[in-house]
């Protein structure tokens, strides 16, 4: 355990000047490279002189750099800071969309898992045969599809065809627990709304898993041969250990890769699905981002931005934590 | 056990093979002398690696599919029996009958002014995928495409991966404060999910980027010729040439983390040790003796890659964030189609199975190569099981 | 001396079947290992002596499969057991408990994600030898004081890679060890260690011996170990044996020309030499073995038969055998 916290120790030392590091870059992306964000945000060419100073004003666009940069994460992160352009504390519009982003991770992730991991474990198990050739294929093919056209592919069939999902609207019960529908209406047993989430949900959410599917089924497979092929297995063979404990070992030495890479794209996930949020008009954190940037909405596209950065940085850390307790090669 | 050149039986793509290998070399050696002596045991590596993919029916397909995109994407616009934006509205009577025009309908277009003065050939023409709403013939509209995706891919790797591989090389072989400081800031990037930060810049790049690109003539004269793009359409290709140098930052910090990491056990290597000794030079060491010996995984990721960026950039375009029109961008055509979906489904359709085939075959010739590449399974090709 | 045989393999053939063809990697081998001595397999990389001694327990994977050939083991005077005929779960039992191994790299024979006491109680679970991990664990800690580690108690709960590689080693030796085998099979057991940790780690598996009354089998290409620590030696060359003899006596009067090429190609410290000497030629490539006796193309006396009849494997003197034409007439 000395080791274990060792380890955390230094993987500490390294996120937080990594999380500066990223507050640092946001603050780049939205203020210094659009060159005059002042103006963009009073309207663009047609902004009045007056306006203009006024933002200038009272963003401190006219104090050094470092000054804009204290002052923007301070006001950020207490949540005082409001976006000219739609007049909102931009924290509060960011967690306005947090639901549906993890009602969508929530879903998806169930497919990944559901669809993955047996599919690469058959993969295995019937490795170099036509069933091995054909996931292999299938889950090329699902890191090669672009997921909009998938996606009115699915719309086309679901939705035109047999109406069996709704694409507007976003399912609120009256009752809020966590704030999360999906979630809320489990909790209350209320079965209409579960399945009007479902109705709403379920084909997005497929949409976002598809290509993790086929990439996760390869890694379960890569990582149970890899670890069916370890000398290991062939020194359990020697010691006379039961088929049965001997898969064990194999099974956890095969998902110690497995469970990083689903950590890390559970974290991905959370960030928002910019394309898929737009195509079922979701509105999420990819969506925010997206309707930022369309209205010149500099300080949301830099809220949305360092949230889903400060997101991927504390998933990629909790996943590394993860690894390093179920894997004890990690905490030397 | 045996493991040497008479593993495997020639056949005729392997000869093939070996005569693209030896004809390079010996192209090389014209200008080099004793470099094909030299490299003697990389070529036949090589060679292996080829006949490994010959046996790969996946990378054979692989290869069959890229090798179609780029040919498509060289020939495309001259193939294409209609400009990227000929609007076949102006040239018939009835406008309806062109517009949004089911795949197979014959057009015919008249003599006629403004036709001509459009570009228009008269004559007659079939859709063979439809066509838009302003006529545009589909399939013309995908070829053209097909060039934009290779220029804006090529135009990506060629620079971002490199950037990536270059600070890798330094950072590994330096070490110490040098190495923490790249890494540190390959952390912030890698901080982002790509798409994220693809988006991002795509947004805030070009109020920048603009102006410097236009005001270079010769750079744009360049890629305009390179886009297979009319003069008039120079400002709208500057947005696709601002979202290749977005996805130039987007790419590099995977590539240096991974280059650095590979740097760090190669270095470790007795050969890198003995040319030290030796007291050759550091940058001939990176240069001479490591990059050579890290290739081979760095090749598997780019191929891999190509496929990524043809993805990520017709996101972006679907988006709206990438190529604006009337430029043919397969991510655009969708986009644009979209809202006449799904009674014009082709105009969803067709590109985005362009857009399938074409990653999908990067795709797979980088799976295969993987496979190939990677010393466990490279010595099951060689052990192969017939029995059982 | 008469031998009492605790292992006998008959005319043992082990094919590997590869893209390549089929790599007669075992073509042909007898040989019989006397209760309680130290038999040595020596030979270069590759020549097959690693798969024979796997296939004593059958321990072949595919693409290998053993074609042909007889194994027996007597796990006492008398009594026979066909190990060809024997079912999955009652080899499981022989392997462990009868006949144990020990392979060359320790690091990768050791599970990365179990603690060494864990690796050792399962084993002995396995056999029944005691009745929970946690008691099997705490055995572990007897187990390991029994191969000398230093500090077993805090061993017993370390990971693999908290230990040196001979640790692992030793920890190994335990595993192989915590059910009283009869046989110890060691595969190249000191290889893959510092030089300085050999020599303790051989004396350790010989007191073992010596202690438990042990058989050891002993496979290795260090003729330096061989003449400390086997009591008869078989020479394997291509997948077949080429030579048998008593240690003293092989080293004394080597038959076979390829024994006396390996002989001369080592330093020896008692002898002032001006050049070591070396084997001219490769190893063959056993998909299309040479006909005849496979040293041939390497052999400086071959002649016309060596190149087309395979030479049997012969006694020539008291317990001497060679396979070699050179002594026919």
């Amino acid at each position: 355990m000395a080791n274990l916290s060792r380890f955390l120790v230094r993987r500490l030392a390294t996120f937080i000047p990594t999380l500066i590091g990223v507050t640092f870059m946001t603050f780049l992306i939205a203020t210094v490279v659009p060159g005059n964000p002042a103006k963009l945000w009073a309207g663009g060419e047609k902004a009045s002189p007056e306006v203009v100073e006024q933002i200038i004003r009272e963003y401190r666009l006219d104090r050094p750099l470092w000054e804009q940069y204290f002052f923007f994460m301070y006001k950020l992160l207490t949540n005082t800071m409001i976006s000219p352009v739609t007049s909102n504390y931009v924290w509060d519009m960011i967690m306005e969309r947090l639901p549906v982003t993890i009602q969508l991770t929530l879903l998806a992730f169930i497919f990944i898992i559901i669809l993955g991991i047996p599919l690469g474990i058959i993969s295995a198990l019937k490795r170099d045969t036509i069933i091995d050739a054909v996931i292999r294929i299938m889950a090329l093919v699902g890191l090669s599809v672009p997921i909009f056209w998938l996606a009115y592919l699915l719309i086309f069939f679901f939705f035109t065809k047999y109406r069996i999902i709704t694409l507007a609207g976003t399912p609120e019960p009256p009752y809020s627990i966590t704030g999360i529908p999906l979630i809320d209406s489990i909790i209350m047993l209320d079965f209409g709304t579960l399945v009007d989430v479902l109705k709403r949900y379920t084909i997005p959410a497929f949409t976002l898993a598809y290509p993790s599917i086929g990439f996760v089924a390869r890694l379960v497979r890569n990582s149970f041969l890899d670890a069916m092929s370890g000398d290991y297995v062939e020194f359990m063979d020697a010691r006379g250990l039961p088929p049965s404990w001997k898969y064990r070992h194999i099974l956890r030495n095969s998902f110690i890769p497995v469970i990083t890479v689903l950590g890390l794209i559970f974290g991905a996930l959370l960030t928002g699905a910019p394309i898929t949020e737009t195509i079922f008009g979701l509105p999420g954190i990819g969506k925010f981002l997206l309707d930022s940037i369309n209205n010149y909405d500099y300080l949301g596209l830099m809220g949305g931005v360092l949230f889903v950065g400060i997101i991927y940085l504390v998933v990629n850390l909790i996943v590394d934590i993860t690894y390093a307790i179920i894997d004890p090669r990690v905490r030397y | 056990m045996s493991g040497d050149g008479e593993v495997y039986e020639k056949k005729l793509l392997d000869r093939l093979a070996d005569a693209l290998v030896d004809g390079l070399a010996s192209l090389i050696d014209l200008f080099l002398s004793g470099w094909k002596e030299r490299n003697r045991a990389r070529l036949d590596e090589l060679k292996l690696t080829l006949y490994a993919l010959n046996r790969s029916p996946i990378g054979l397909l692989g290869v069959v599919l890229v090798l179609a995109f780029i040919i498509v994407a060289i020939l495309g616009p001259t193939l294409a029996p209609l400009g990227y934006n000929d609007q076949l509205i102006y040239c018939v009577t009835d406008f309806d009958e062109v517009r949004l025009a089911p795949p197979g309908t014959v057009v015919v277009v008249e003599e006629d002014a403004i036709c001509t003065q459009l570009g228009v050939e008269p004559g007659t023409y079939k859709l063979w995928l439809g066509a838009d709403e302003y006529g545009r013939d589909l399939l013309s509209r995908i070829l053209y495409g097909a060039r934009t995706s290779f220029i804006v891919v090529l135009l990506v790797m060629i620079v971002g991966p490199w950037i990536g591989i270059l600070l890798g090389l330094f950072a590994g072989y330096r070490g110490g404060f040098v190495d923490e400081v790249i890494m540190r800031i390959v952390d912030v990037f890698l901080a982002f999910p790509g798409l994220i930060l693809a988006i991002a810049l795509s947004a805030v790049l070009p109020s920048r980027l603009d102006p410097i690109i236009i005001n270079n003539e010769f750079l744009l004269n360049s890629l305009l010729r390179l886009f297979a793009l009319n003069p008039d359409d120079a400002l709208p290709m500057v947005r696709l040439v601002v979202v290749v140098i977005a996805l130039w930052i987007v790419w590099w910090p995977v590539y240096a983390r991974l280059v650095r990491g590979m740097v760090l056990s190669a270095r470790e290597n007795t050969y890198v040790e003995a040319a030290r000794a030796l007291g050759i030079p550091t940058h001939s060491i990176l240069i001479g003796h490591i990059l050579p010996n890290i290739l081979g995984p760095v090749l598997v990721y780019l191929t891999l890659d190509f496929g990524a960026v043809i993805l990520v950039e017709a996101g972006l375009s679907f988006l709206g964030l990438g190529a604006v029109p009337p430029i043919a961008d397969w991510g655009r055509i969708i986009y644009d189609g979209a809202q006449y979906f799904p009674n014009a489904w082709w105009l969803v359709f067709f590109p985005g199975l362009a857009i399938l085939l074409t990653v999908l075959g990067f795709n797979l010739l980088g799976d295969a190569l993987r496979d190939i590449m990677d010393p466990r399974t490279r010595r099951r090709i060689e052990f192969k099981v017939k029995g059982r | 001396m008469e031998c009492d045989p605790i292992v006998e393999v008959k005319d043992l053939r082990v094919y590997f079947y590869t893209y390549a063809g089929v790599v007669k990697a075992i073509d042909g081998v007898s040989f019989k290992i006397c209760r309680g001595e130290t038999y040595c397999l020596v030979g270069e990389t590759g020549c097959g002596k690693s798969v024979t001694s796997r296939a004593i327990t059958r321990l072949i994977y595919p693409p290998g499969r053993i074609v042909s050939g007889e194994i027996y083991y007597y796990p006492e005077p008398g009594k026979r057991v066909n190990i060809m005929q024997l079912s999955e779960s009652e080899l499981r039992r022989l392997r462990g408990e009868e006949i144990s191994y020990i392979f060359q790299d320790p690091s990768a024979a050791l599970d990365p994600l179990y603690v060494l006491g864990y690796q050792v109680g399962e084993t002995m679970l396995a056999h029944k030898r005691v009745k929970s991990v946690k008691e099997g664990m705490r055995r572990a800690v007897e187990v390991l004081r029994t191969v000398l580690m230093p500090d077993p108690e805090k061993r017993a709960s370390s990971y693999p890679h908290e230990l040196s590689g001979g640790m692992k080693q030793r920890g190994v030796i335990g595993i192989s060890l915590s059910n009283n085998p009869k046989l110890l099979i060691a595969d190249e057991p000191t290889t893959a260690l510092d030089v300085t940790i050999q020599a303790q780690l051989m004396d350790l598996l010989l007191d073992l011996k010596r202690e438990r009354g042990l058989t050891l089998l002993l496979i290795t290409h260090n003729l330096g170990l061989v003449a400390e620590y086997c009591d008869r030696v078989a020479v394997m060359y291509a997948g077949n044996i080429v030579e048998e003899a008593p240690v003293e006596e092989l080293f004394e009067k080597p038959l076979h020309p390829y024994t006396q090429a390996l002989i001369r190609a080592v330093p020896n410290p008692t002898r002032r030499i001006e050049k070591l000497e070396h084997i001219p030629g490769t190893v063959p490539n056993l998909v299309k073995p040479p006909p005849g006796c496979r040293f041939h193309p390497r052999c400086p006396k071959a002649f016309d038969r060596c190149r087309v009849e395979k030479p049997p494997l012969k006694e020539y003197s008291d317990h001497h055998k060679a396979a070699c034409w050179l002594y026919e007439e």
